[in-house]
């Protein structure tokens, strides 16, 4: 019961997630990978701010996610499916050598250095033509041919994928490992817990999920250009769907992005320009109202009703 | 040798107003401990307002900067006293998120307002130029320069020598000392935060005239602004201004020497950060 | 001239003073001690407007609670923090200097400078000096003096002797002992108790953020209670 209980977020995620496909036409299987690309993000970032690591050039791993798998396509034929792990693993690789510069930076200091990665790979993606075609971009074919559903289900796969990742962290040592190092990494050195090792896993898994998604946006879009993919938007969108789903939650990522995905796209519709504005506006309303977003303001409601039933029943039996 | 003394210059001069927007995220850092994501935006307000100034009723750049001022200072006050002041005593992250919503408010704001066109305000002065010795600068960088050096050794003065500067420098070093001061640390704060959004006012609108501005130029600005108040050390203002000449001379030699450099310029802030941290997390300068 | 009711004190859910009552007197030193985290500290956060209060605060008959931390210096409270809370990046004068940033003390800034520094002359000799690269002695001194530079009717000191050689301990309470006689009042919160007991009119013994006893110094000295609670501290001092 228990293990259902824990699970239950998962559950419907994967069972919405399947169903979906059967009742949509293609415009909303569009909104679906818009938004589960959105959730595969946010929670890929939130795995390496779990560790108090706050990253804000996460769009360095889109990025790179994203110009490894066009360029193998395009260039050395690789299909998508092999690219899109292989623009993952690129995305991890470079994490070690970011995490292992920035290992004794602490909050202000590692999120400046993050967020200059980010800006030095688009300009090194610009101004070097002869490897990655500058600021021109680069072109792919479409995922199987331009069927939506499969597009669908390729990203689905790879958003599940990532969030199963994350509940199995929370249900491992690794989540006391990594909780420990974010509320006071001192304390968790003298515990032993090897603080190298586990922020660099941290880095490490959170670059490759964001890889992951990375790799598959070339194949959806069929073309990329520096400044979508390693821009600042990128590691900003990663952060407000975790922040506004909830910090530290499996399933608050994937609310977030649920949420704001479908409230971006008729704010589109609506506003078309001032949609970015209101995206600010929600953004800054969350952490001033609701610091703990959306699923951490429920378990405190939750978790408030509980400890006022619990105190009637004392009150009664007394 | 002409050359290399020209390059150095030029350097030098945007260098400082480089200084002016760096010292004002130095300084909110310093005396508030919040790294302020939307500094780049008062940049950029500032920018436009001076544009307007001058495109609308004629106003100098130059001369209007007290009007710019009085334009972008009251924005930055809100923005502290009803969004940034709420999350003080919060941690790091829901401080920067807040600060980065802000920004982009703000830019998506002037990006409805002014469009996305780059515009810059086209001064009678904005082509010539004096030839002093071996080098030849623009009068409008010249103006542009001395102003940014001048305004920040006024900052600096005032810092160390007035009642106003200590009570800074003690809510940054002591807040709740300060408090048992009788010193009122929110509106130090207020003060504070209004003082840094003004100087990136002032960068901005010197901006307008050496460069152009557009809604997006404050994020180009805030890289900059990181790898110099890095340079420097964060809170330090007489490293700000060493940072942002340094920072200004890598950029002017980069952008002449390596071919297409000029393209290169965030990746310069990116391995100044780098190379910074690594070597002297202080700051290069080690000035407290 | 400073009266304490019914006081609690809140840090977030957290509780750490469950009703203490003080009266302080004008003109003498008042002491109160207790062992480690028994909210001593606490109680002089909550004068100051520091922490979050239920109760009553007055000092010269106004309500303390309703005035914001920034004002309750201007009404002449000056409060020397645990651990001294100097600007160690300022110089000693500037750090005095800032003493008497209140409206109320701002004008006798220079008077009150030379009786601080008639009161300790040594501060005088290091004026120039960054307050962080002074021995803990000599930043005690700094701390009461910029304490005193508001020329306060009541100072309140919170541990001032911690960490202080057995000599500067001796030299700290000759100069409470002579402030009093200038006519300020003095609340003193101390882990040395035998010292602050004999230097006091009045005393409070605070235990788990309640108040435990209360008497005068001598009389609390002679306490079999309190020497039953002390014991441990007693001996650590005889050391």
């Amino acid at each position: 019961m228990a293990l259902l209980r824990r699970y239950a977020g998962l559950i419907i995620f994967a069972v919405v997630m399947l169903l979906f496909p059967f009742f949509a036409d293609d415009y909303s299987l569009h909104i679906g990978v818009t938004i589960l690309m959105a959730a595969a993000l946010g929670a890929s970032w939130n795995l390496l701010t779990l560790t108090g690591q706050l990253s804000l050039g996460h769009a360095a791993f889109y990025g790179l996610g994203a110009y490894t798998a066009a360029l193998l396509t395009s260039k050395l034929g690789t299909p998508p499916l092999l690219a899109i792990p292989i623009g993952g693993l690129v995305a991890a690789a470079s994490s070690l050598v970011i995490g292992s510069i920035t290992l004794r930076m602490r909050g202000i200091y590692l999120a400046i250095t993050t967020l200059a990665f980010a800006e030095a790979l688009r300009v090194a993606t610009i101004n070097l033509p002869s490897i990655t075609n500058g600021a021109v971009g680069v072109t792919v074919n479409a995922l199987f041919d331009g069927e939506k559903a499969g597009a669908y289900f390729v990203m689905a796969a790879i958003a599940f994928l990532i969030a199963l990742g994350t509940q199995w962290i929370f249900q491992s040592p690794l989540h006391f490992a990594f909780t420990a190092i974010r509320e006071n990494q001192e304390a968790a050195a003298m515990l032993g817990i090897d603080l190298t090792r586990y922020k660099l896993l941290a880095f490490g898994l959170s670059a490759f999920g964001t890889g992951l998604v990375g790799g598959f946006y070339p194949y959806y879009v069929t073309y990329i250009v520096p400044d979508n993919v390693f821009g600042m938007h990128i590691s900003v969108t990663a952060q407000v769907y975790a922040l506004f789903g909830g910090l530290y939650t499996v399933m608050g990522p994937v609310v977030g992005a649920g949420v704001l995905e479908v409230m971006n796209e008729f704010l589109r519709q609506h506003l078309e320009q001032a949609s970015l504005l209101v995206y600010g506006v929600v953004l800054v309303a969350t952490i001033v109202f609701f610091p703990g977003g959306i699923v951490g303001s429920l378990k405190q409601l939750w978790r408030r009703r509980e400890a006022k039933r619990a105190h009637v029943k004392t009150t009664e039996s007394l | 040798m002409n050359n290399l003394s020209q390059i150095l210059v030029n350097g030098l001069l945007i260098g400082g107003v480089y200084a002016l927007s760096a010292i004002g995220l130095t300084l909110v850092f310093g005396v508030m401990r919040v790294i302020n994501f939307a500094h780049g935006e008062f940049l950029m307000l500032g920018g436009y307002a001076s544009y307007y100034l001058f495109t609308l009723w004629g106003i100098d750049p130059i001369l209007s900067i007290p009007l710019t001022i009085l334009l972008v200072g009251p924005i930055g006050w809100l923005v502290q006293k009803y969004l940034v002041a709420r999350v003080m005593h919060s941690n790091h992250l829901n401080q920067i998120l807040l600060t980065l919503g802000i920004s982009i408010i703000l830019q998506n704001a002037a990006l409805l307002l002014f469009t996305g066109d780059h515009v810059s305000a086209p001064v009678s002065y904005g082509s010539s130029s004096v030839t002093l010795g071996p080098v030849t600068v623009g009068v409008a960088r010249l103006i542009a320069f001395g102003l940014g050096i001048g305004l920040s050794a006024l900052l600096y003065m005032i810092l160390t020598k007035t009642e106003v500067g200590r009570v800074l420098r003690a809510v940054a070093q002591n807040d709740v000392s300060a408090r048992l001061m009788g010193i009122n640390v929110e509106q130090i704060y207020l003060l504070t935060y209004v003082v840094s959004a003004s100087l990136a006012a002032v960068s901005g609108a010197l901006t307008s005239v050496i460069m152009y501005v557009h809604p997006l130029v404050g994020f180009q600005f805030i890289v900059k602004d990181f790898a110099i108040v890095v340079l420097g050390g964060l809170g330090s203002v007489p490293g700000a201004v060493l940072g942002a000449l340094l920072l200004g001379v890598v950029e002017s030699f980069v952008g002449t020497v390596v071919p297409n450099g000029g393209g290169w310029a965030e990746g310069i802030s990116f391995v100044a950060i780098i190379v910074t941290l690594l070597i002297r997390p202080k700051g290069l300068f080690g000035v407290e | 001239m400073l009266f304490i009711a019914d006081l609690c004190a809140f840090y977030g859910e957290f509780q750490a003073l469950f009703g203490v009552n003080i009266t302080v007197k004008q003109g003498e030193v008042t002491s109160i001690v207790g062992p480690n985290g028994a909210g001593k500290s606490t109680l002089l956060r909550a004068v100051s407007g520091l922490v979050r209060t239920e109760g009553r605060i007055e000092f010269e008959g106004q309500n303390l609670r309703k005035i914001p931390a920034h004002r309750i210096v201007d009404l002449g409270l000056a409060h020397v923090p645990e651990g001294r809370g100097l600007f160690p990046y300022l110089t000693v004068r500037e750090n005095l200097e800032l003493g008497s940033h209140v409206p109320r003390a701002r004008p006798f800034r220079a008077k009150n400078m030379e009786w601080v520094y008639h009161l300790f002359p040594r501060l005088l000799e290091r004026e120039r000096q960054l307050a962080h690269t002074l021995s803990g002695g000599e930043q005690q001194m700094v701390a009461i003096g910029r304490g005193l530079m508001s020329r306060p009717k009541l100072l309140i000191l919170d541990e001032p002797s911690i960490g202080l050689a057995p000599k500067m301990v001796s030299v700290l309470f000759n100069v409470i002992e002579e402030i009093r006689r200038e006519g300020v009042t003095v609340l003193l919160v101390e882990q040395n108790v035998h010292r602050a007991l004999m230097a006091s009119e009045s005393a409070y013994v605070i235990e788990n953020g309640a108040m435990v006893l209360s008497g005068s110094g001598s009389e609390l000295l002679q306490s079999p209670q309190l020497q039953e609670a002390f014991l441990g501290l007693a001996q650590d001092e005889m050391r």
